[in-house]
């Protein structure tokens, strides 16, 4: 299970920093420059976020914590090309634009830098060994995600589709986590419901967004145009 | 902490900040390469940085394995070292993987993907390989901070100045290295950075090793590199004529290494946005006689610059020998259509001064706002005497106001209007560039006419048609891309959208009888005993003969446009005299430019629209792998 999460955790977060760089190259231009920064401060984020998660009281319950962050990835992660779309509406100066673009993918680097050691100290809790594995299938799961975006999510599910889709796979891992969690700790179950429920309602609610792709993006190019 | 451990650890964190700049910057450095060749550049920068990610990965995997030496600094020293020598071959290799992808497309009939196939595994084989060295990096890093320091967070310490290595590297290479220096002098500076890495390594264990036999290897590679960057620009020079002269090398193995015969200097000049390349090349086979059939330009210019080609990014712009049918076309046509010549015009792209050159002959233009993207481009056409004698110093009318600028963000925030929009820019080979024949730039686009103003596009792709049949029709072609250009303009809002092509008269009596003298009668095909009259049979075989020369050369030029206007009632019928001077465009040209049809539709298909969101271009196929010819 853990192989699994850390795939498709690592999959997610390259597809929304993908998705956030082509974003701001849609709309500032010059891609190379995009990509290049957008990857770099991908790869700062996720420094400072392993370094936090290290530091942090977290560590001692991973996989509920996992769950959590999950549930803020999938939200941000989840609506980051809408949120653009719809900042770039208000006419702010190109700026404040770009400030909040790139804190998006700082934020979004800082939680999934949460994700690896908090599968590793998971995955040592349960007894297993060898975390070189996890951290080679985090690799794998990075390297299909710019596949991915680059042959399927982009040319042809399209931006804002792509990062509802993306958001689904998180909180699905998300759910999974929950319920593991619960399993194991019959005594709090709350918690574990109330993240579990979490992800249940942005699951349903980004499932409706993708079934409702084409008027979303039909409304939100209306306000884009018209301004 | 004692004292030296403090120092060693901070040794440890900036030798980590450099390498990892290195890292990201051959990782950068490759996607750039293969991108510049490949087209697709979004496409190809994902997956290079993901294959190179991986790599990383199996490299930090491995690191623990592979070097189990008592001092980490030695096994890092070995990895900087290989670093190096990959770093000063990664743009080199990739070029010959390009060359010999050329090669086997020239040989090979069946049309295969297999050349492709060998250029992009020959990009992936050196990110895979440069990946793996890169990730053996941090391991060994990590473990040497904690032979050095006993220090709580020293790993975190060193992973940050790997992080800020990598964001320093990526902003780095955008905005400093590939606009100032080229891609070859890029790797041979990163494979000097890692060996002066390697010599500082080799400086701080010097007093507890023997390390004459390293030092000197150090020496002589820091040499070798200071020598291959002093001349590094023999080399560029060399890939230059081999992607725009292939076709004069030798055949086979031999051609791919050897420079090819009688070609000139390619003169190259980099901005941060594209390369500008401008060939000279008198080995074209165009003919003279069949390109003074359709245009007198070279009779009455004699001086005219011939054989001149200009390149964006390695892909073609205009032939300075048949230019003029593409750009009259482009300017005066369209005025025609709308009945009458614009007063304030709006050129977005164009960066060379060509379309302009047509736009200033007419005296009743007052104004004519120029935005391109390139201020490197545009100096070059007020500069450099051959695009000068071409476009006639066009860009220093007083009338043409010159705006530097990203066109989409431009056309966006402009509260102007226009009577006349002209948008010239390169072909939409990558999402970049597919922006600007977007859905939402052309909805830009219609807002900023005047009422009864008209848009002129360049639209690459729409004259894809098939040779004309014996009465002279032509059919789209399957790779025809009309159907994305007329969804995404009707999704934009305009109500007239007009198709137009740059069909030449192949027909024209008065060619035939220019040309036939020039036809050899060595070249025609053994008369048949019973073909009737000899002279009928010989004048019927040279005018097939002279017709298959015109439309090889009407095919290879034509080119779309599109006309669009906001109103619904523009038709082309009428036909209006302007009185500027024109080699190519008269009535009959200009009846012909609509004798294709095209199809279309009432209802906007969102499939077929191109978009920000969702892009429909670029169509090249992914393995496309750019070719100038």
């Amino acid at each position: 299970m853990f192989y699994a999460c850390s795939i498709v955790l690592a999959f997610c977060s390259i597809v929304y920093e993908l998705l956030l760089g082509q974003s701001l190259s849609a709309f500032l231009g010059n891609t190379v420059l995009r990509y290049s920064v957008t990857i770099g401060l991908y790869l700062l984020s996720l420094g400072i976020g392993t370094t936090l998660a290290e530091r942090s009281k977290v560590r001692e319950r991973p996989v509920i914590a996992l769950a959590r962050v999950e549930l803020i990835l999938t939200l941000v992660g989840g609506g980051c090309v809408a949120v653009l779309f719809l900042v770039s509406f208000l006419g702010l100066p190109k700026i404040v634009f770009s400030l909040f673009a790139h804190f998006l993918v700082l934020f979004i680097g800082v939680l999934t830098g949460y994700e690896l050691p908090l599968l590793l100290e998971a995955k040592a809790r349960s007894g297993k060994q060898s975390d070189n594995a996890l951290i080679g299938f985090n690799y794998v799961g990075a390297f299909a995600g710019t596949i991915a975006f680059a042959f399927v999510f982009y040319p042809w599910l399209g931006l804002l589709t792509s990062a509802f889709i993306a958001g689904i796979l998180n909180s699905i891992i998300g759910m999974i986590l929950a319920l593991s969690w619960l399993q194991e700790n019959g005594q709090k179950p709350k918690e574990g419901w109330l993240v579990f429920g979490g992800h249940l309602v942005m699951a349903t609610v980004l499932v409706f967004c993708v079934t409702r792709n084409t008027q979303i993006l039909e409304w939100l190019l209306g306000m884009y145009l018209g301004a | 902490m004692n004292n030296k451990g403090g120092n060693s650890l901070t040794f440890t964190c900036a030798f980590t900040f450099v390498v990892a700049a290195c890292s990201l910057l051959y990782e950068l450095l490759i996607a750039q390469t293969v991108a510049h060749l490949a087209a697709n550049t979004v496409v190809w920068y994902s997956v290079t940085i993901g294959t190179y990610l991986c790599a990383m990965g199996l490299g930090a995997f491995l690191a623990n394995r592979v070097f189990k030496g008592p001092s980490r600094w030695h096994s890092l020293f070995t990895v900087e070292i290989l670093l190096s020598l990959a770093g000063i071959l990664i743009v080199p290799l990739i070029h010959f993987g390009h060359i010999t992808y050329s090669s086997l497309y020239m040989e090979d009939v069946t049309g295969s993907s297999i050349p492709a196939y060998v250029f992009f595994g020959t990009a992936f084989l050196i990110a895979s390989v440069v990946g793996m060295l890169s990730g053996l990096e941090l391991p060994l890093l990590i473990a040497a901070g904690k032979e050095s320091s006993s220090a709580p967070y020293t790993t975190n310490r060193v992973l940050t100045a790997d992080y800020v290595g990598s964001l320093a590297a990526g902003l780095l290479f955008p905005m400093v290295l590939v606009p100032h220096v080229g891609l070859v002098s890029i790797g041979i500076l990163i494979a000097t950075l890692n060996l002066v890495m390697a010599g500082l390594i080799l400086w701080r264990l010097k007093k507890s090793e023997p390390i004459l036999l390293r030092g000197a290897l150090t020496t002589v590679l820091l040499g070798l590199s200071c020598f291959a960057f002093a001349n590094v620009k023999p080399v560029q020079q060399f890939f230059l004529q081999k992607y725009y002269y292939y076709m004069l090398s030798e055949p086979g193995f031999a051609g791919i290494f050897s420079r090819p015969e009688g070609a000139r200097n390619v003169e190259r000049w980099s901005s941060p946005y594209q390369k500008i390349d401008l060939v000279h090349d008198d080995t074209s086979s165009d003919n003279p006689a069949i390109i003074n059939s359709f245009s007198n330009k070279f009779i009455a210019e004699p001086d005219f610059p011939r054989d001149r080609f200009l390149f964006l990014n390695g892909d073609f712009q205009f032939a300075s020998n048949s230019e003029e049918i593409y750009h009259e076309y482009f300017a005066h046509l369209p005025m025609i259509i709308n009945g009458g010549v614009p007063e304030s015009i709006l050129v977005l792209g164009g960066g060379d001064g060509l379309l302009i050159r047509e736009l200033v002959k007419h005296k009743t233009v007052r104004r004519i706002v120029h935005v391109d993207l390139d201020r490197k481009l545009v100096e070059l056409a007020k500069e450099h005497p051959v695009l000068l004698s071409m476009n006639k110093k066009a860009l220093f009318d007083p009338r043409v106001e010159e705006i530097f600028g990203d066109g989409f963000t431009w056309i966006r925030n402009t509260d102007q209007t226009f009577d006349a929009i002209y948008i010239d820019f390169p072909y939409a080979v990558d999402y970049n560039l597919s922006k600007l024949y977007s859905r939402e730039f052309y909805h830009f686009v219609s807002r900023r006419l005047k009422p009864n103003g008209f848009t002129a596009v360049d639209t690459p792709g729409v004259g894809m048609l098939s040779d004309p049949a014996p009465d002279g029709t032509q059919v789209l072609l399957p790779d025809n891309d009309w159907s994305i250009y007329y969804h995404t303009m009707k999704a934009a809002g305009f109500k007239s959208i007009i198709p137009y092509v740059t069909t030449l008269d192949i027909n024209d009596p008065q060619i035939y009888e220019n040309l036939s003298p020039l036809v050899s009668l060595a070249d025609l095909p053994e008369l048949p005993a019973d073909a009737g009259d000899p002279a009928e049979a010989e004048a019927y075989f040279k005018n097939m003969m002279i017709r298959d020369a015109l439309v090889q050369y009407m095919v290879s030029l034509q080119q779309g446009f599109i006309y669009l206007s906001n109103r619904k009632d523009v038709a082309t019928g009428q036909y209006i005299e302007l009185p500027v001077q024109r080699y190519v465009l008269n009535e009959k040209h200009y009846h012909l430019a609509f004798a294709t049809s095209f199809p279309k539709g009432n209802k906007v298909n969102l499939n077929k629209v191109n978009s920000i969101m969702k892009p429909r271009f670029p169509t090249l196929p992914l393995t496309y792998v750019r070719l100038p010819f």
